[in-house]
């Protein structure tokens, strides 16, 4: 942790950001901590220990309409809610987990992907299917109004650090290295002692939590919630390719990646967010393709001191 | 009591029994080979020791204790440990990282005296560059490697799935010693190998393997004699 | 009997659904390519025979045809210029291009068309055939008996033709078949062809009962999934079990739960046969 230093500062100079900047400014920045928690947070389970989450956004819709519940429902104030959402995403990831990380690599993107849709339909049509007016259905939920941006601007703030910080801290931890050995060769991680499933577990609720709360800080700062939203494959894009465009399995690869596609789309305004999307898409293909690590990967590998190459190969010896 | 005990262990594959009822003891600080003609069954035993596969019957018993169908890890902590025929490193770590994670769940250290431990088995199997990238190392940098991580863990037994294949005469030679040395350290050996040379040199004891199922167990020497492993390697015709 | 219906709408959507599985299959088993635009490819199959027919006049079963060329013209471009990278690497990179490739194809098509719900109608088709006291609506069963032709057609293409042997041979051993002097370029790339002109004339079929509109695609895409899993990953045949299955999932749903829900039963089949049995039903899938 002795690089913590310069990050430190930084999150010092943006806690104290809101006094000096203009509203358009700490608005911006808000929207970018957020996408940089959500595409942080699916980092510590795709670029740290390898699968691929293409439902993400069943922990984000689940923290939404948790906070929305209590908030609307129950009268809960927001930081508790907020907390109680996070709770009860972990509680989901452990159970859907235990299944779910049994898949192996495309499987595990497509079930995730199918789950997420799955639940969306249900939510859409759980009241009226029930009869409780839980998810409101196509309508969504409204919320009481909330305080202003720079609340929710601190709010995320802090996610984001500690999406971060938790990043940082697979760095260097024991636990880091026996998620970056699942990633590297799962069977290899296997032998050596390592209880994959459990490994990837813990890392798929730790994203779990953090997805769930920037969902419910979303929810609150926008007033609304909406299934079809909340549960949607677009947010899935955009934190993917955020992620991946940045840098999979670096700590500040994803932020980058966020600040980017968030700048894109201020500058591409709201007029042209096809042409925003389509960016995307064309981004995502070109980076899957062509370079896989991602922008910060690849300043990665620049900086790391060059491999020498293998010893030529010589008489093998003849098998008996 | 002995180190490893297998009894009756069977291992099938839909209607192919790669594994018939084979039986056999491992003490405390042996090195025993196991050989056989291809498609025996040597590396589909050791998987099933390891871990790595579940057997379809048979128990085998570790220190005593039952382990059969444990999974790869578990048996890991416990003190088996395999490597693979095809060096399985973890590429984008570099060196001592990869053998630290062996250090770090095989054996539960944290990361700093993981570290030193994975220095030390790196300078065990003479493979002095802890800080290369795993992706950078040669075949036979690999397979030490894969070694370094196996005595990391702490494992009492080792497992060695043709530790020696595809290696120059130099390169076998030093991971001979480098056994040895593993060896004088307290590690129980039981390897695959091929080659005769070094089978008779530093296994007390071997066990062949045919067609899944077990043909012989003895001194080398005694073994290679025996008609049977001679029919079954060299043809009728040899015997 | 409401069951008997039930049966009935089950299997006709089985055909349609064992078409719009059975490209997925196809280029997953040569090229390990995983697609997961194919509910795009699809709305863009649709979108070609709503166009031809409100501004043409083109009859719908006529453009089927034009259809599966324009789609499978597209498919072999894609596979040619973009995805060839991506065979041979982790199933993932195809999976994320083709990911980025479907949002680029959903806001074309939302740029180009509007988010509208379109509706195709064919007044010829507009009857039912009575069958005792099961409802046939003749739009449903001639896409679903056209579904299975379409299956048959390919399967016949691949036991069959040079084409066909070659393409299995590919996707047994893409070196091997290399090695034995097929030129796997050229089969990926009309096995690509293929499997996209046959997903979009699926979305053509698709197109005689249900809305047209930019974002049908990703359901389809996890309903081609849902059958191609169950069926058996890269297992033609097994695309009939799957599609029917599917179709039948689906039905019941509508009948004795509620519309809304019959996507998320197919889902959670999906995703419980991932987690049981990767092999699918048959148990001839491939699991990676």
């Amino acid at each position: 942790m002795r690089r913590l230093g310069l990050p430190a500062a930084l999150v010092a100079g943006l806690a104290l950001l809101p006094l000096v900047a203009g509203p358009y400014l700490v608005r911006l920045l808000a929207v970018i901590f957020m996408w940089g928690a959500l595409a942080s947070a699916w980092n510590l389970l795709a670029g740290y220990a390898g699968p691929v989450d293409l439902g993400p956004v069943v922990h984000y819709g689940l923290g939404g309409f948790t906070v929305a519940v209590l908030l609307t429902r129950a009268h809960w104030p927001f930081l508790p809610a907020l907390a109680a959402a996070g709770g009860l995403a972990a509680l989901v990831a452990y159970a859907v987990g235990t299944p779910t990380l049994r898949l192996r690599g495309a499987y595990f993107a497509v079930g995730t992907l199918a789950l997420a849709e799955a639940l969306r339909e249900g939510a859409l049509s759980f009241d009226r299917v029930t009869g409780l007016t839980l998810t409101g259905g196509s309508h969504g939920i409204t919320f009481p109004l909330g305080p202003g941006t720079t609340y929710f601007y601190y709010v995320l703030l802090a996610i984001l650090a500690l999406a971060l910080a938790a990043a940082l801290w697979l760095e260097g931890s024991r636990f880091g290295y026996g998620l970056r050995a699942i990633r590297e060769n799962e069977v290899a991680a296997a032998a050596s002692g390592i209880d994959v499933l459990a490994l990837k577990r813990w890392a798929y609720c730790l994203s779990a939590v953090l997805i769930a709360w920037v969902g419910g800080t979303a929810g609150y700062w926008l007033t609304y919630i909406n299934a079809n939203e909340a549960f949607g494959p677009t947010i899935t894009f955009q934190m993917v390719v955020m992620a991946i465009l940045g840098g999979l399995g670096t700590p500040f690869g994803p932020l980058l990646g966020a600040a980017v596609l968030v700048l894109l789309a201020e500058v591409l305004g709201t007029r042209l967010l096809y042409a925003y999307l389509i960016i995307i898409g064309l981004v995502i293909m070109a980076v899957s393709l062509v370079f896989p690590q991602g922008v910060v990967g690849l300043a990665r590998l620049r900086l790391r001191p060059r491999a020498r190459p293998a010893v030529p190969a010589e008489r093998r010896v003849a098998e008996s | 009591m002995s180190l490893l005990e297998c009894r009756d262990v069977t291992r099938t594959f839909g209607a192919l029994v790669a594994v018939d009822r084979v039986s056999l003891t491992v003490e405390e600080g042996e090195v025993v080979a196991v050989i056989g003609p291809n498609g025996a069954g040597k590396s589909t035993l050791f998987n099933v020791i390891a871990g790595l596969l579940p057997p379809t019957g048979g128990t085998i018993r570790f220190q005593g204790r039952p382990i059969t169908g444990l999974p790869a890890h578990r048996i890991c902590r416990l003190g088996i440990v395999k490597t693979f025929q095809i060096p399985q490193p973890l590429p984008g770590l570099r060196a001592w990282e990869n053998v630290a994670v062996g250090a770090m769940y095989g054996r539960g250290l944290g990361v700093r005296e993981a570290r030193a431990e994975a220095v030390r088995c790196l300078e065990l199997v003479r493979l002095a560059k802890p800080d290369a990238p795993a992706a950078s190392l040669t075949t036979a940098e690999r397979r030490r490697l894969d070694l370094a991580r196996a005595l990391a863990t702490g494992a009492r037994l080792i497992l060695l799935d043709e530790n020696l294949a595809g290696l120059t005469v130099a390169e076998a030679a030093e991971m001979v010693e480098v056994l040895r040395q593993v060896r004088a350290r307290g590690r129980t050996l039981l390897l695959i190998e091929h080659v005769m040379r070094t089978v008779v040199t530093l296994a007390e004891r071997v066990v062949v393997l045919t067609y899944g199922r077990k043909l012989a167990d003895g001194p080398p020497v005694q073994v290679m004699r025996d008609e049977q492993v001679v029919k079954a390697y060299l043809g009728e015709a040899f015997v | 009997m409401v069951f008997l219906q039930a049966v009935a709408n089950g299997v006709m959507l089985g055909g349609v659904y064992a078409a719009a599985g059975v490209g997925l299959s196809l280029i997953f088993g040569v090229t390990g390519i995983v697609n997961a635009a194919h509910g795009e490819l699809m709305m863009l199959g649709a979108f070609t025979t709503y166009w031809l027919a409100r501004s043409h006049g083109v009859d719908p079963l006529l453009s089927l045809p034009v259809a599966f060329l324009l789609l499978a013209t597209f498919g072999y471009g894609l596979q040619r210029f973009v995805l060839n990278r991506s065979v041979g690497a982790p199933l993932l990179v195809s999976l994320l291009a083709t990911f980025g490739l479907s949002l680029v194809l959903v806001n074309a098509a939302l740029r180009l068309w509007s988010a509208d719900y379109r509706v195709l109608s064919v007044p010829y088709l507009d009857r039912s055939l009575h069958l005792g006291e099961v409802v046939l609506p003749y739009t449903r069963l001639v896409a679903g008996g056209l579904g299975l032709l379409m299956v048959a057609g390919l399967s016949a293409l691949l036991a069959r033709t040079p084409l066909g042997r070659a393409m299995r041979a590919t996707a047994q051993d893409w070196e091997m078949a290399q090695l034995a002097g097929i030129d796997t370029r050229r089969v990926f790339a009309l096995t690509v062809a293929l499997g996209v002109g046959v997903t979009g004339a699926a979305g053509s079929l698709v197109a005689y009962f249900t809305n047209i509109h930019p974002y049908m695609g990703l359901t389809y895409t996890l309903f081609a999934f849902a059958v191609v899993v169950l069926g058996g990953m890269g297992y033609i045949p097994g695309v009939l079990y799957g599609g029917l299955a599917i179709g039948l999932a689906q039905a019941f749903t509508e009948t004795y739960l509620e519309a809304g829900l019959s996507l998320m039963v197919a889902f959670l089949l999906l995703y419980v046969m991932l987690s049981l049995r990767p092999a699918g039903i048959t148990g001839r899938g491939r699991v990676e």
